[in-house]
């Protein structure tokens, strides 16, 4: 799905002291499957999901997006692949404090209308949010709720790619669990990227990617280094 | 993209913001049309007897009777003088009367003032003091009929119309002075305020003439044609032209310059507090367009969906504002304008276009902080602690 070839990010480019956040590496990525984007802050993973989800653009180098080059994009182009193939899980929910649980799932879609609000609906409550849950703002919901309606919003449009920045951060041991599988189950017939610290949270993963100081020091697949 | 962003998610779950901005819309359509209104009140009680009155009745008055009777002439005492001045008053009034084709009848007569007292201002105006068999051919000129009351039939008696009554307070019985006390016997209809009676032998202020016509806007040149000439420094008298002027230099320029002042100061206030109002809104919602172009929307959809936001608000507080300010006049002129015997331009097709056209502006300066939200609008980096 992902061809990335030689992709550079340099941050503070018109000052003496440049910061590579990538480095210029190859890489490329399946159309399905749970990968794992593991390292320390500063690694560059955040700016590696960010070049892939058409947020930023690298410095340098070819990301390849089913055979198109995203880079070379116009803003619109790239606004459109955002709503309609990708869906975005932040760190924080993100969640819109006046919208109620169902609102914030049906703003992102890329269609309105009844049939997108039930659909919201079965995926809220397939997510365990029941009828009460979806109709109460952000601030009424447990930190769980609120993430779990967070990946509802960004499967809303059933993306090619789901993009999670760490996904589980602001979660206890069971929400996270919970959340990971439900992104386990979604990456059976797309591509779910997880950005995380938390290697635990990876033990299904059907691939880790290690990255260090805005390089990949290793790619674990499923079935070994 | 078929998906837009509703404009409706917002309104109906930010009531009170929503709430806030109509709410300050409306006091601004208040504010201009009732300040427009309120300060037209003077100026509209006071028009008819500028503009209606003298397109019936001139007034023609003498300020010095040596002047008219000569230098030459000699007069013993005060009354021989009157007697002499009110005989050439007669002997002028007929001249006009026979020789003037537009003059249906000029009246030589006393003279008794009434007042009408508006917000901000208050006007004199003319009434004549007359034989009581003449009281009726007088009223027939102002197509005035007697509704309460008397006609005048002693000394000292005279009649108002409603308007007058209400505005004065008066009532039947009542007393105004005017040299001396002249008694309100009855009230009359009419489309013109006017004041007649009798006089009282107590006045013995001179005669002056009050001219029925048809269609003279400028009473100097219609009386030059008959060799009579009107000079300011000797006369005084009132016609449509001298009176629409009077009116415009006195009334209309000195209360819309207040207006103008009042109102600018109302616009640039409103305008002030509407735009901190709505600036604090779209700095509570910069994370909100943040994430909305993060998902995929584009500044124009984040745009159209603020106007739609900002346009649903501006119409709502249109007809709320259009609906209260009409309750608003109504009270007024239940309360104070009909009681007091006023008249209020209720349907100010000027004021409407002002208060139309502050709503375009307001619109228009929005569009200022709005611009720079969307400019400042970036994708994931900016996403701040307000949102969930």
């Amino acid at each position: 799905m992902f061809e990335i070839k030689n992709i550079t990010m340099i941050y503070d480019m018109d000052k003496a002291e440049k910061v590579y956040a990538l480095r210029g590496f190859d890489l490329t990525l399946p159309d399905k499957g749970l990968i794992g984007i593991i390292g320390p802050s500063g690694s560059g993973k955040s700016t590696l999901m960010y070049c892939l989800s058409t947020l930023k653009n690298p410095t340098s180098g070819s990301i390849l997006y089913n055979g198109k080059e995203i880079t070379k994009l116009r803003d619109s182009e790239r606004e459109t692949i955002r709503h309609e193939e990708f869906g975005f899980v932040f760190q924080r929910h993100f969640l819109i404090p006046y919208m109620s649980a169902l609102d914030n799932v049906t703003v992102a879609a890329a269609k309105n209308g009844a049939q997108t609000i039930e659909k919201a609906k079965k995926l809220l409550a397939s997510f365990g949010l029941g009828s009460i849950e979806i109709s109460k703002r952000p601030a009424k919901l447990s930190g769980g709720q609120r993430q779990r309606t967070a990946i509802a919003r960004a499967m809303i449009n059933n993306p090619k790619v789901l993009f999670a920045d760490e996904p589980t951060a602001a979660l206890d041991h069971d929400n996270a669990f919970l959340v990971m599988e439900i992104l386990k189950e979604y990456s059976k017939n797309n591509l779910v990227l997880v950005i995380t610290h938390d290697r635990s949270i990876l033990k299904d993963a059907d691939k880790i990617i290690e990255m260090w100081d805005g390089d990949i020091s290793a790619i674990k697949e499923e079935s070994g280094i | 993209m078929s998906q837009k962003l509703y404009a409706r998610t917002y309104l109906k779950n930010n009531k009170k913001r929503v709430a806030t901005l109509i709410i300050s819309l409306t006091l601004c359509i208040m504010l201009n049309y009732l300040t427009s209104f309120l300060l037209g009140i003077s100026m509209e009680t006071v028009k008819p007897l500028s503009y209606e009155v003298p397109k019936v009745m001139q007034y023609l008055s003498y300020n010095d009777m040596d002047l008219l009777i000569g230098e030459d002439t000699e007069v013993e005492t005060y009354d021989e003088g009157i007697a002499l001045f009110n005989a050439e008053i007669e002997k002028l009034a007929q001249k006009i009367e026979n020789e003037c084709d537009n003059v249906k009848r000029a009246f030589p007569a006393q003279v008794i003032e009434a007042q009408l007292r508006a917000l901000f201002a208050s006007w004199f105006f003319e009434g004549a003091l007359m034989d009581k068999q003449y009281i009726e051919e007088y009223l027939g000129f102002y197509d005035a009929k007697l509704i309460e009351g008397r006609m005048p039939e002693g000394d000292g008696e005279v009649l108002l119309d409603s308007m007058t009554m209400k505005n004065n307070g008066y009532s039947i019985g009542d007393e105004i002075k005017h040299y001396t006390l002249y008694k309100i016997v009855g009230v009359v209809e009419s489309d013109y305020n006017l004041i007649c009676g009798t006089p009282h032998p107590d006045d013995d202020s001179a005669k002056q003439l009050f001219i029925f016509s048809e269609g003279i806007t400028n009473l100097k040149n219609e009386l030059s044609t008959i060799g009579i000439k009107l000079d300011s420094n000797r006369m005084y008298w009132t016609d449509y032209e001298s009176s629409t002027k009077d009116f415009q230099e006195n009334m209309v320029d000195a209360i819309e310059g207040s207006v103008n002042i009042v109102y600018a100061g109302i616009v640039i206030l409103m305008c002030v507090a509407l735009c901190v109002i709505y600036i604090t809104f779209l700095r509570d919602r910069h994370s909100e367009w943040c994430l909305y172009a993060s998902i995929g929307y584009s500044r124009k959809s984040i745009y159209f969906s603020i106007l739609r936001e900002l346009a649903f608000t501006f119409i709502l507080s249109l007809v709320i504002g259009t609906v209260i300010t009409a309750l608003s006049v109504f009270l007024i002129d239940v309360l104070y304008i009909t009681p007091s015997g006023l008249l209020g331009n209720y349907l100010d097709t000027e004021a409407i276009k002002d208060v139309l056209l502050d709503f375009i502006v307001f619109f228009a300066i929005l569009q200022i902080p709005v611009r720079y939200a969307l400019y400042r609008i970036k994708t994931i980096d900016a996403l701040g602690d307000d949102l969930y």
